[in-house]
């Protein structure tokens, strides 16, 4: 056909377009031919077919040989080969789009995980339901229902009377006295448990005064930014994350105080086995304190905050912060307080804290562990099959599709079977369908 | 029969005609026996592969859908075929220079003008390109044999092997370099091979 020219091609493109090539008669040719159409006729298989198998129709009209990372890209649509569970066009279409829901997701407020970790245990305005599934969507942190439960369950665990002597250091140092309030309270009890009344009066009095003083140096601060007193204790070393407590001081109904004057209210505040505290008045800085060792935990005697001038007793009902919040914006609402239980056993993993589906390795590492007994379902002549797995947003499988060779012959049960078995880690999306090729052994 | 086209016969086929499929077979089983046959680098695996795609092409004509040329289709299904038939051999046996059928009408040219000088260079040369070839990677090596050898043009490697055409171009760019830096590291003279 081409082996005419006789001498070597001048460069190399001619050289390779006149590669010379094995003449045959034009009688060989129409034996050949006809010998295509009589196996076609029969419909017997040839030696290739029956030496490597039958390869399915979808494989062989699929494109040999398309581009390959690292090969220039040209402005065409490409298709792409699924190999293995190897990522398709569609699939990174799909994960750009899984990247804009992130984003998306990025820019919404994220609902905290502390709020999904707790149950709400009643509701005391009316129409409960309807507004504890507010308040636990609204993505505000119902700090009063949080402090209530950790107080609740410190109380369970600790039976002795405990006041909250790290709110009131707390609550002083938000003012800058704490050394000296502090210093005054320890005393007081150093004095009266020595049996001395008189040191232990003039120390309460002494604690009474710069209690006073902080006070109005707190409504001070108070008019200044925001209504809301908090009071946010940390949790000690040894509990767990979650025992991270809050308190919102929130006037009883019938106050004399106006909003504004709020103070804060021994009875709202973690217990003493938190071992530090941190005052927040309102957008005012945060002051953390650290956590001390449970031994070293300053403890005041009731008396003590008892004595304290009436003005910083906040009012006994408390409220969440969203309340306050609307209070302080004008919205009118029932100052209502939500109390919420901690239950552990019940927690709930945060909406964040899964991804929105599986990672590829996952999908990968769970399948290569599936595919093997999947393989074997095949005999060393079938072709090869396609799976499709769907997995549940649990990690577990919830549908197998098998096309291909194994399709609608016992394999297929056995390949179903096999890949079900696969296992991946929870995610948030409802399902998520990978396909992988099962060749034979 | 009268000159149709490929499209033509296919529909032909489709409704039972298998003299218009025969035709088909006849009008295109010598270049697909070609491509077989460098791909595949063996004469009895060539024949196979060219017989199983037309018999897998009849099989499957219900799903020819008519938006490529009917031989674009042929040769994606003898490509493939001879892909799978390579990788299922490659762990079984390697081809040797002696049995290339690339070279099949050069060693019988051999025979019959072995005095010719020019026909040894031209072996020679041959030779050589059958090695270098095989140095390239399968998808450098598929898209010269298609490009450089068969003479397809961009646009069709392009719709036969499922790439754009700028990839194809890149990638017979890319499999001439690798060539001739063969070449000329067996000696041959860098201006020819330019």
């Amino acid at each position: 056909m081409m082996s005419e020219g006789k001498t070597p091609p001048r460069n190399l493109d001619a050289a390779l377009a006149a590669w010379p090539t094995a003449e045959r008669t034009a009688l060989e040719w129409d034996d050949s031919a006809e010998h295509v159409l009589s196996l076609v006729a029969s419909g017997d298989s040839t030696r290739l077919a029956k030496a490597s198998g039958r390869v399915s129709d979808e494989d062989l009209l699929r494109p040999p040989l398309p581009m390959a990372p690292g090969e220039v890209q040209g402005s065409a649509p490409i298709e792409t080969r699924t190999e293995g569970t190897g990522m398709t066009t569609a699939s990174r279409e799909r994960d750009r789009a899984g990247f804009k829901d992130l984003a998306r997701m990025a820019n919404m407020t994220p609902p905290p995980s502390s709020v999904s970790s707790v149950r709400s245990a009643e509701t005391s305005a009316p129409g409960g339901e309807e507004k504890k599934e507010r308040e636990e969507n609204s993505g505000v942190i119902n700090l009063a229902a949080l402090a209530e439960a950790e107080a609740q369950e410190a109380k369970a665990k600790a039976k002795a009377p405990a006041v909250a002597a790290s709110v009131a250091q707390a609550t002083m140092r938000s003012a800058g006295n704490e050394p000296k309030s502090i210093a005054a309270a320890q005393d007081a009890k150093r004095e009266e448990k020595r049996g001395s009344p008189w040191v232990a009066i003039s120390g309460i009095v002494a604690a009474a005064a710069v209690a006073a003083g902080v006070f109005f140096g707190m409504q001070h601060t108070d008019r200044a930014t925001s209504p809301a007193t908090v009071a946010l204790a940390p949790p000690p070393p040894a509990m767990p994350a979650a025992a991270t407590t809050f308190a919102v001081a929130t006037p009883a109904t019938g106050s004399p105080m106006p909003p504004e004057d709020r103070g804060v209210d021994p009875s709202s505040l973690p217990p003493a086995s938190t071992t530090g505290a941190v005052a927040l008045h309102g957008p005012a800085p945060l002051a953390v304190a650290k956590p001390s060792p449970p031994t070293a935990t300053p403890t005041v005697d009731p008396a003590l905050v008892a004595a304290i001038p009436a003005a910083t007793a906040a009012p006994t009902a408390s409220t969440s912060l969203q309340a306050q919040m609307q209070q302080a914006a004008g919205v009118t609402s029932s100052p209502t307080a939500t109390v919420a239980t901690a239950n552990p056993d019940e927690a709930l993993p945060a909406p964040g804290s899964v991804p929105l589906k599986p990672s590829q390795g996952a999908i990968q590492g769970s399948l290569g562990a599936a595919l093997p007994s999947a393989r074997s379902c095949l005999g060393a002549d079938d072709p090869i099959s396609h799976a499709t797995i769907t997995f549940k947003s649990d990690g577990t499988v919830q549908s197998v599709g098998v096309s291909g060779g194994a399709a609608g012959k016992p394999a297929e049960g056995c390949i179903r079977a096999a890949l079900s078995r696969a296992r991946v880690a929870p995610f948030a999306q409802p399902t998520f369908t990978a396909t992988a090729t099962v060749r034979p052994n | 029969m009268a000159k149709l086209t490929d499209r033509e016969l296919v529909d032909r086929a489709r409704e039972g005609d298998a003299q218009a499929f025969g035709q088909l077979v006849r009008r295109h089983q010598q270049r697909i026996h070609r491509l077989a046959m460098h791909l595949l680098r063996d004469r009895a695996e060539a024949e196979d592969v060219m017989q199983e795609t037309f018999i897998r092409a009849y099989r499957a004509l219900a799903r020819f859908d008519g938006r490529s040329e009917p031989y674009t289709w042929f040769y994606r299904i003898a490509i493939n075929l001879s892909l799978n038939t390579l990788r299922s051999r490659k762990s079984r046996r390697t081809t040797t220079e002696s049995d290339d059928a690339r070279l099949d009408a050069i060693i019988n040219e051999k025979q019959t003008l072995a005095d010719a000088p020019d026909d040894a260079a031209r072996n020679q040369l041959y030779e050589a390109l059958s090695q270098g070839i095989d140095e390239l990677s399968e998808t450098l090596r598929t898209t010269l044999v298609l490009v450089c050898i068969d003479g397809r043009s961009h646009e069709e490697a392009a719709a036969m092997l499922g790439a754009p055409e700028g990839t194809i171009a890149w990638r017979v760019h890319e499999a001439r370099r690798k060539l001739k830096e063969y070449m000329i590291k067996r000696g041959f003279d860098p201006e020819e091979m330019g």
